[in-house]
């Protein structure tokens, strides 16, 4: 799948170009990312899937400016991402090593906007408000640990929200918690992404979770990685856990991609 | 109420054992004639005529002042080269060996060399008192700088949090329980380097107090000057706990 540099690129909130990363040095260096491209647009909801092991948090790292890929470029609105860019907020799968226990709930969603220099009075506000949009207003005074996993993954959700960033960008933010408190997490981001007109990059595994939620779904191949296919989900803005997954439309996108990564996983193991 | 209750349980704990080997103490020495062991009650007047409050100003004070200088600026200078050592890969390197090699002698032998360069004064024993008390307080912080978990430092990168943020807001809070096991540890390295150092050299002092009485055969002031030493450690450790609830509150609760 290669796009051509046409002006959709040029007008995307994110557009990921060529991006490759490799590990270790001489025979036993391995190379995880072959030549990943993919574009956001600014609203969008976009899930990347891949079979284990395809690189997906290596993917992530390189995006985000955490890490420094081997070629090719991450541009945030249109600014080449050298660093962690102001723009972009990470919610981390493990919200409990995340999350900072020595503070209190709102202490962690308001420490980012410190560094930023948001005066007092409106980090309150703004801690206030996304508090209240992950629906934990009543939680601001407690300690993490004193909140359930998915509690604590609202909290992240909220410091994320409150850095105002334009992406919210997710690795597998899900996967540690139980079924019921997943849904409910999934319809809380979709919620924010309808409320907040926030965009999301989302990671996971889970391919009814990345068909559920997406606008598109970014089909990854296995390591070393590039982007096998770019699955539009037509499915409307309106989701529901039962009645959406329940409609053919659903299930055929969803035989679909798991389709599309069962091949990338055989035409690895071809290799 | 319960709360009351569960306080005065923890204090019968904490003093039931203390208070019976004093009554056991009293009771065995009452009606000792010995030199060597004056009976409790006679060690007790003494030690309320000499440090409350005669001696006080002339021998304790200075005792406390020299400890308070010396373990003070070795936690000053422990933390502060110790993040800066647990942050910064090129330092720890660099400065590493001398660490091992100086931490390797112990503070005692250092004692004849600081009379020599420093006197028998205030800086001497305050010196003496840092230099001992620095290592544990430097190598826990490094140790705890350096055990900071690797997604917590993703975290401050992608929220591009300041330097000074850092240190103060996730640096100091994560490494803060493994510092204060070095600040105990030190603590104790610390009063015994008081001694050390009032004994070796001094003209004021509850070691010099100490010495001199059993010099002078005034075995119960001796005993006194004892007592008051045990009563110190004890108090400041008490004191560094009560420090350490208020700081790591956080950390005690969790678990």
């Amino acid at each position: 799948m290669t796009s051509s540099t046409s002006p959709v690129v040029e007008s995307a909130l994110l557009s990921v170009s060529g991006l490759a990363k490799s590990y270790g040095d001489g025979a036993s260096r391995r190379q995880v990312l072959a030549d990943v491209e993919f574009t956001a647009q600014a609203g969008d909801f976009l899930t990347i899937v891949g079979p284990s092991g395809a690189g997906k948090t290596t993917l992530l790292r390189c995006m985000s400016g955490l890490l420094a890929p081997d070629a090719g470029e991450t541009r945030l609105s249109g600014a080449p991402v050298a660093e962690p860019p102001a723009d972009m907020a990470l919610v981390f799968q493990d919200y409990s090593r995340s999350l900072l226990p020595w503070m209190s709930v709102v202490g962690n969603v308001t420490f980012p906007l410190r560094s930023r220099g948001v005066a007092k009075p409106e980090r309150r506000t703004r801690a206030e408000e996304a508090l209240a949009a992950v629906g934990l207003e009543s939680s601001a005074r407690l300690y993490p640990w004193q909140l359930s996993g998915g509690m604590q993954q609202r909290v992240a959700i909220a410091r994320a929200l409150a850095y105002g960033p334009r992406i919210l960008v997710m690795d597998e933010p899900f996967a540690s918690v139980d079924a019921q408190t997943r849904a409910e997490l999934e319809d809380l981001v979709l919620d924010l992404r309808d409320r907040l007109g926030v965009t999301f990059l989302l990671v996971t595994h889970d391919i009814d979770e990345a068909v559920y939620l997406a606008d598109r779904v970014v089909v990854l191949s296995g390591a070393p990685t590039t982007v096998t296919a770019v699955v539009p989900v037509d499915l409307g803005r309106k989701r529901d856990q039962v009645e959406t997954k329940a409609r053919p439309q659903f299930v055929s996108l969803r035989s679909q991609v798991y389709r599309l990564i069962r091949a990338a996983a055989e035409d690895k193991e071809a290799k | 109420m319960t709360r009351m209750v569960r306080v005065l349980r923890t204090l019968l704990w904490e003093f039931s054992l203390p208070l019976v080997l004093i009554v056991v103490w009293w009771g065995v020495s009452a009606r000792s004639g010995s030199l060597y062991y004056p009976p409790l009650s006679r060690i007790l007047t003494r030690f309320r005529e000499l440090w409350l409050f005669d001696r006080f100003g002339s021998d304790f004070v200075p005792s406390l002042v020299n400890l308070a200088v010396g373990y003070l600026s070795a936690v000053v200078v422990g933390i502060g080269l110790g993040v800066a050592m647990g942050l910064t890969r090129w330092l720890r390197e660099a400065v590493n060996p001398v660490v091992q090699f100086l931490r390797a002698l112990p503070a005692v032998a250092l004692l004849p060399l600081a009379i020599q360069l420093l006197g028998i004064g205030w800086s001497m024993k305050a010196g003496v008192i840092f230099f001992g008390a620095l290592w544990p307080i430097l190598l826990n912080t490094i140790d705890g700088v350096r055990s900071i978990d690797p997604l917590v430092t993703e975290m401050t990168r992608s929220y591009r949090i300041t330097r000074r943020e850092r240190i103060r807001h996730v640096v100091l809070p994560a490494a803060g329980p493994q510092i204060f096991v070095g600040l105990r540890a030190s603590l104790s390295v610390a009063v015994i380097l008081l001694l050390a150092s009032e004994l070796v050299g001094s003209s004021a002092g509850v070691g010099h107090f100490v010495l001199q009485a059993q010099r002078q055969f005034n075995i119960t002031d001796m005993w006194a000057g004892m007592v008051l030493l045990g009563l110190l450690g004890y108090l400041l450790n008490l004191g560094l706990q009560v420090i350490e609830r208020r700081v790591l509150g956080w950390h005690i609760k969790r678990r």
